[in-house]
């Protein structure tokens, strides 16, 4: 969904063109923003809940609004910004807690990370990438997670972010650069593990 | 790992259970529902509100940055330009950027006021007069690209056609330009890749700093080596001069290779590259140090070599008197023996002849004996005989006894002549080499030797020479490690990123070379599996024509078959019944 499929005009949109303009967003980019969210650390259930209410503040927007100038990187930010409100939500929550300790259950469920029942091999490339990934400056994190869990372009990254698109290129570019070596460092380190544990165990 | 498939994965694990027909359902419900709820539209216009209140921030700071590059800009050509007509006015045509950047505030007007309203009327007048002028002024001057003052490329001919009769200043274009030229060339030299150099200017003073002290290490090698090859071999100038430039350049070649190699963090790396060229440094200290010490000390040497030339003449002169002298006492020893011998021959005969007349005397025996008695036995005749054979015994005894003597001293007298013949040979042989040789450096090396056993200073000053000339030798090793100290610069950064760069674009390029290889492999495969299939369906094919055609022709054999059959009835029922006709062939016959 562009600016050119929807054109700029700040004019207001009937419900059902709305609503089609939403369903168009949700099939295109429900996925893509259903794994940033995930990806920001929200369950399966939350992440879900995080695209739809985005959705539907796009809806409104476009009733109230119009169109805004992108529509793809609105609804991002729209999904951002809700993924930051569910941790305020989150944390004010911890803060208020309830005087009878036996009406509260302190222990919340963490995110479940669904993965298909994958190799050990692949297990330990996820293993790598991830902490290659977390270990990546900020914003060269922010900017290759935008690229590869939302799979936006770096011209919408730019728009999201307020950089050059120049800019978003070469970042991406030297995120992909080092997240490779390093996940192939890290993978070289958790197999010479997984075999020395193997090793030991056979030992023992 | 391969980085799309490092992505896949990493895009794989948030897939989860997200169905989108399922969300596009929930969507619908969720917007019929937010109708019936006024708190929950709110809360959803809140949201908007917020994202959008976002953006408007960010624009916002956007174009604050953007307003202040610009207006920062416009201020900068202002100032330029205001500086550009005072100096004009002052008669100075040419301005650097640094001179421009360096006016105070106060002279620069405000672009938009109305004070610069007339400098940027003058300026577009001026423009338009001198078109290429203006040009030449303001790009230089906005040229941001470095900080140093950037020469100005002279004006058009128009231009100077006016300024020749000025007084032009100090600081002149031309010979900035040949600065400038003469810094590019001396950074080649100091191993910088010119082109990453043109994107980083700033490092061309740095290249050109390693330039100057390559230079100066290698300019002292080949110095030194054409004054030994000139002085010590003896080798003609012609011959020596272009050996040691050659030299001088090998020397630079090393030091610019050791420079990078420097720069490398492995120690054992760096060590098997600096060791051999410290060796080398102290190889050639020693070969400038040793003959500029001789120089220095020449008039000292040069009275210690006649010192020592006179020592050696003397000690000869000693030498060959005391030569003389033994010859004299060997000639004399040897007199005094042959004499001797001659005296025991003598004596030596006395006694034989006092035996044989003794034996005469004592025997009787007449014949040959001469004053004999004739008679035989031991009477007193054989006893003066006796006595007088005796006492001839005794006196051949004693001259016997001193030639020994003699013969002693001769010997004695010989091996100390021949010995003083040597030294006095040997002598005679060194002197003449030193004559020869005359101020050679092994002599005068000799000298100095014999000077600074003297006078100890002549060590401390042939030692200084030493250092000093090693350590000129140790400074493109001192810059190489300095190189590896600092943090790395913007050219470094972005040799680093060439070099990645052509690494990743022969990697890319040889996955592109697998990859349309493997392509041209599954292609080809396909193109033989399709011929397969195609022959497959062509004998498929033939062989259901062929099967077709059989039929046809099976079914017309079998007609015919079967009328020639029924004729043949025909014809045998015929005789029998005239009334009865078969049936047609083909029709209700099975055969």
């Amino acid at each position: 969904m562009t600016n050119s499929s929807y054109g700029n005009a700040a004019k207001t949109c009937s419900s059902t063109t709305a609503d089609r303009m939403v369903e168009d967003l949700q099939r295109k980019y429900g996925r893509r923003f259903y794994r940033l969210a995930r990806s920001r650390g929200l369950s399966d259930v939350d992440a879900a809940d995080v695209v739809q209410t985005s959705l539907i503040s796009m809806r409104q927007r476009l009733i109230d609004k119009g169109p805004p100038g992108d529509n793809v990187t609105y609804f991002c930010r729209v999904v951002l910004n809700q993924v930051t409100q569910f941790y305020r939500d989150k944390k004010n929550a911890k803060e208020q807690l309830p005087d009878d300790p036996d009406d509260f259950d302190p222990v919340e469920p963490e995110p479940q990370r669904v993965v298909a029942p994958w190799s050990l091999e692949k297990r330990l490339m996820l293993k790598a990438a991830n902490l290659a990934v977390e270990q990546l400056s900020q914003h060269l994190r922010d900017v290759y997670e935008l690229a590869v869990i939302a799979e936006l372009s770096p011209a919408e990254i730019a728009k999201l972010l307020g950089k050059e698109p120049g800019t978003v290129r070469v970042y991406l570019s030297m995120a992909r650069r080092q997240v490779r070596e390093r996940a192939d460092e890290l993978l070289a380190e958790l197999e010479q593990q997984r075999a020395q544990k193997y090793n030991g165990e056979k030992r023992s | 790992m391969m980085g799309e498939e490092l992505e896949a994965i990493l895009r794989a694990q948030y897939d989860g259970e997200y169905d989108a027909a399922r969300e596009a359902r929930k969507l619908l419900a969720a917007a019929e529902r937010l109708a019936a709820e006024p708190a929950e539209r709110q809360r959803i216009r809140n949201i908007v509100e917020v994202v959008d209140a976002e953006i408007a921030t960010q624009t916002r700071q956007r174009a604050r940055v953007s307003n202040t590059r610009r207006a920062f800009s416009a201020t900068q050509l202002a100032r330029v330009l205001a500086f550009v007509i005072q100096r004009r006015k002052t008669g100075q045509v040419w301005v650097t950027r640094r001179d421009a950047l360096s006016m105070p505030a106060s002279a620069s007007p405000e672009p938009n006021s109305a004070e610069a309203r007339p400098i940027k009327d003058f300026i577009s007048s001026a423009i338009a007069a001198e078109a290429e002028y203006a040009q030449h002024v303001v790009s230089s001057a906005m040229s941001a690209a470095s900080p140093r003052a950037e020469a100005i490329t002279q004006p058009s001919s128009p231009a100077r056609g006016r300024t020749s009769a000025r007084r032009l200043p100090l600081w002149h274009p031309t010979s900035s330009k040949r600065a400038t030229n003469a810094a590019q060339i001396l950074a080649s030299l100091g191993g910088a890749d010119m082109d990453t150099l043109a994107r980083v200017p700033q490092e061309r003073t740095r290249f050109a700093q390693i330039a100057i002290v390559l230079l100066a290490t290698a300019g002292l090698s080949a110095a030194a080596m054409i004054y030994a090859l000139h002085e010590s071999l003896g080798m003609p100038s012609l011959a020596s001069i272009p050996l040691g430039l050659v030299f001088g350049i090998v020397i630079f070649s090393i030091d610019r290779l050791i420079i990078p190699e420097n720069s490398v963090r492995h120690l054992m790396r760096k060590l098997v590259v600096i060791i051999p060229r410290m060796g080398l440094a102290v190889l050639v200290a020693l070969l400038v140090s040793t003959p500029l010490v001789l120089h220095t000390f020449a008039a000292d040497i040069n009275t210690q070599l006649r010192t020592m030339e006179q020592e050696d003449s003397a000690r000869a002169a000693e030498l060959r008197t005391v030569s003389d002298s033994q010859q004299e006492q060997l000639a004399a020893a040897q007199t005094q023996v042959s004499t001797l011998e001659k005296q025991a021959q003598a004596e030596r005969q006395k006694v034989l002849s006092a035996l044989q007349a003794w034996n005469c005397e004592l025997y009787g025996t007449v014949t040959g004996c001469q004053d004999a008695s004739g008679l035989p036995g031991n009477g007193p005749l054989a006893h003066q005989k006796q006595q007088i054979y005796s006492a001839a015994v005794s006196g051949y005894n004693s001259i016997e006894s001193q030639l020994n003597a003699a013969d002693a001293a001769l010997r004695a007298a010989e091996a100390s002549s021949s010995q003083a013949q040597a030294q006095l040979a040997s002598e005679v042989q060194v002197n003449q080499v030193r004559l020869d040789t005359g101020s050679g450096i092994l002599n005068q090396l000799n000298a100095l030797s014999k000077i600074s056993a003297q006078y100890p200073a002549v060590d401390t000053e042939r030692w200084t020479f030493l250092i000093l000339f090693a350590l000129i030798g140790f400074l493109p090793v001192a810059v190489g490690f300095a190189l590896t100290r600092r943090s790395p610069s913007a050219y470094d950064a972005i040799t680093k990123l060439g070099e990645e760069g052509l690494i990743a674009s022969a990697r890319a390029e040889r996955e592109q070379m697998i990859h349309a290889t493997e392509q041209r492999l599954r292609l080809r495969a396909q193109i033989e599996d399709d011929m397969r299939r195609r022959e497959l369906d062509l004998g498929k094919h033939a062989n259901e024509r062929i099967a077709a055609d059989m039929t046809n022709i099976v079914d017309t054999a079998l007609r015919e078959w079967a009328n020639q059959l029924w004729a043949k009835l025909a014809a045998s029922e015929t005789g029998k019944t005239s009334t009865a006709s078969p049936s047609p062939p083909g029709e209700d016959v099975d055969p």
